[in-house]
């Protein structure tokens, strides 16, 4: 799965490049000209094919494969206390934070948090085409100089709402997946060990978070898209104002 | 800018076709002397214009040394 996203990056990376020197020979204008915008368009377009593709991938990769690569949460900042004393090699220590959730590969989940999962996966994929196709739309419309068209401002204000719901749907999908990951991996109901240290923590395993952390950029997000359809709202009335001007 | 719908009659007639002809000039002439695109003059020239910038209306007046009242008469008069 890395290699394969890897080699996406690559080959993304190298269609940069390509569309960017092929614009450039053709309107040599400098930044801020029509060629920004047509590179905008190609590589927005590019990135909704690629990262929806990948994020429908991730999501059914994460119901159909064995092991599911997942974001799991833990209760507390933990930080790995050595097995051994008097460490050799460290000249600082940690006093405080750690380690509040952990990317890892997971196997043995159980369907329904890898359902969840999926299901968030999918989520984010949709909010990021919605934004790429917007872009796009855009992009094209300012090209054929119709910039200020109610299409616009109608994706614009459908785009805002597709972030706001899905981008927080999706934190909630995959954190409530996440916390059901933690609490299958962590839980810890017993244990044994060569010799017993009773003054030793049980097992020196971190805790299995209760809550999902929620973000709050969907909704910075959503109002920066509502605010960007107000503007073509208001340029398309501009525009009325003006046409058959001379 | 897209000119008026050919049923969103303006009442003002631009008699730009008569001055051009009179002082024997061309539109193109006219669009390099006032530096309005031939499109627009054109627009103005066939009465779809909505409006009219000042500026623009002071260099057309100039350019064919004529009236206001000269090149833009009342439709049903």
């Amino acid at each position: 799965m890395v290699g394969v996203i890897g080699l996406v990056l690559l080959a993304l990376l190298v269609a940069i490049l390509v569309s960017l020197v092929r614009v450039v020979r053709a309107e040599p204008g400098g930044f801020g000209g029509r060629w920004v915008v047509d590179l905008a368009r190609r590589l927005s377009l590019l990135a909704a094919v690629i990262l929806g593709g990948l994020g429908i991938l991730r999501a059914v990769s994460s119901l159909a494969g064995d092991s599911v690569e997942i974001t799991m949460p833990v209760r507390t900042p933990y930080w790995p206390q050595p097995g051994v004393t008097n460490l050799i090699g460290p000249t600082a220590r940690v006093t405080d934070g750690g380690f509040d959730s952990a990317d890892v590969t997971v196997a043995g989940l159980s369907a329904t948090a890898r359902a969840l999962w999926g299901a968030g996966l999918a989520l984010q994929a949709v909010v990021v085409v919605t934004v790429c196709l917007l872009i796009s739309a855009s992009c094209q419309n300012l090209l054929r100089g119709n910039a200020f068209v109610p299409l616009i401002a109608r994706m614009a204000g459908v785009a805002a709402l597709v972030v706001l719901f899905g981008g927080l749907a999706a934190q909630v999908l995959q954190g409530i997946a996440g916390v059901m990951a933690s609490s299958q991996v962590l839980t810890v109901t017993g244990w044994t060990a060569p010799t017993v240290d009773a003054s030793a923590p049980e097992t020196n395993w971190p805790f299995p978070a209760h809550f999902p952390p929620i973000s709050w950029w969907p909704m910075g997000i959503a109002i920066l898209l509502g605010a960007f359809a107000a503007l073509i709202r208001y340029g398309e009335r501009l525009q009325r104002d003006v046409e058959g001007l001379v | 800018m897209s000119p008026v719908a050919d049923d969103e009659a303006t009442g003002i007639h631009c008699r730009l076709d008569e001055l051009l002809a009179e002082r024997d000039m061309t539109l193109t002439r006219l669009s390099e002397l006032v530096g309005v695109s031939i499109v627009n003059l054109s627009v103005l020239k066939n009465d779809r214009a909505k409006a009219i910038r000042y500026s623009t209306l002071s260099a057309i007046c100039v350019a064919l040394d004529c009236g206001v009242g000269d090149l833009l008469v009342r439709a049903d008069a």
